[in-house]
């Protein structure tokens, strides 16, 4: 040991080291220094919140009084249907009340929903026959009553503003066959 | 693939490439300063620290590194510091220099592999017993083998003084081994 000379002597690194401890080393430096991925998040401007609070309150209460409107329109339809019925069953005569009759309106006769009805009549008894013939007769009395409730149908739409009939026509289902058969 | 410095400090300087910068600095220096540290505090817990926080110092402060060095000349220069204010608070728990050199030669004994030489836990035991800039000196010229001109930007100290130190660390040694090895 006298002539030792260090410089001659293998470079060893002599201590213990723990398996994959510079894999570890690293996933530690890099949480300490990489930013963590996180979603955006938007800070809300508080005039902005406001803001879409009072449109959302405004578009709220249009929305209601909207409907309170649409009811409001159907029952006035409602009312009218209800008087324009009255005064054609008042003007009719009491042998039709009795029976069911298809003829509600002049043009009665072109109203494919009446067809139906008048051709179930066709396949009653002979006696069903001879009172519709008796009835036709009286058609001619009808029409004069039906020009009467005309009249007062006509009274009535006059009471109402043009708005209200705009109303009423777009309130009012749109009748299909009426644009086919017009 | 081994990638080279240059591209590690282009890496490290774009904020997109960053991540793969900091990356591609641990591969290729973490062996060589994790042992730099070693060697100095012993404690591998202790080494361990020290060394994430070499690396995260070397990740904020990177902005400050200047090119006219090598990155790795001022990676050592990082580790080393960290590595002596450890050791500064080790003597401060010690009480004494005295004691901390006692405290860390019996971690060497703690420390060392059972394959180790007695030679070689003795030289690692001397290490231990040299004063700081010895210690410093000795460590970065014998291990790493840097030349006196990096150790120099490292440790701030002339080339002639570490040439000096150098030559008083390795007496030491030498004569600590001859002193305490039983053969």
């Amino acid at each position: 040991m006298k002539n030792l000379d260090i410089e001659k002597l293998e470079r060893q690194n002599v201590y213990r080291v723990p398996d994959h401890f510079f894999e570890e080393m690293q996933l530690n430096v890099l949480s300490e220094t990489m930013p963590k991925k996180e979603a955006k998040i938007v800070k809300l401007n508080w005039a902005y919140s406001a803001a879409a609070a009072v449109a959302l309150l405004f578009g709220i209460t249009f929305f209601v009084n909207q409907q309170d409107a649409d009811t409001d329109s159907v029952s006035s339809v409602k009312q009218i249907a209800n008087n324009v019925s009255a005064v054609a069953t008042d003007s009719l005569p009491v042998d039709n009340l009795e029976k069911p009759t298809v003829v509600s309106t002049p043009n009665a006769e072109q109203d494919l929903t009446n067809v139906v009805a008048t051709n179930q009549t066709e396949s009653t008894a002979p006696s069903d026959i001879v009172e519709q013939k008796k009835s036709s007769l009286g058609n001619q009395e009808k029409i004069s009553t039906f020009q009467n409730s005309d009249s007062q149908v006509d009274q009535i739409l006059a009471n109402f503003s043009s708005a209200d009939l705009a109303d009423l026509g777009k309130n009012t289902e749109q009748d299909v066959y009426l644009d086919l058969y017009n | 693939m081994k990638i080279n410095e240059t591209e590690i400090i282009e890496l490290m300087s774009s904020e997109k490439t960053r991540e793969k910068g900091v990356r591609s600095m641990m591969d290729a220096y973490q062996s060589r300063l994790y042992w730099h540290i070693r060697r100095l505090i012993v404690d591998h817990d202790l080494a361990q620290d020290v060394l994430q926080d070499t690396f995260i110092k070397a990740y904020q402060n990177f902005h400050q590194f200047k090119q006219d060095s090598q990155l790795y000349t001022w990676l050592y220069r990082i580790a080393t510091n960290e590595s002596l204010q450890q050791l500064n608070k080790l003597k401060k728990m010690q009480k004494s220099e005295e004691g901390s050199d006692y405290h860390l030669q019996n971690l060497v004994a703690e420390n060392v592999s059972a394959e180790a030489d007695e030679i070689q836990i003795l030289l690692q035991k001397a290490i231990q017993s040299l004063p700081e800039k010895q210690k410093l000196v000795f460590t970065l010229r014998y291990y790493d083998d840097l030349p006196y001109e990096e150790i120099s930007k490292i440790v701030d100290m002339s080339v002639g003084t570490l040439k000096t130190n150098y030559h008083y660390a390795k007496q030491k040694v030498e004569d600590y081994i001859k002193l305490n090895f039983t053969g």
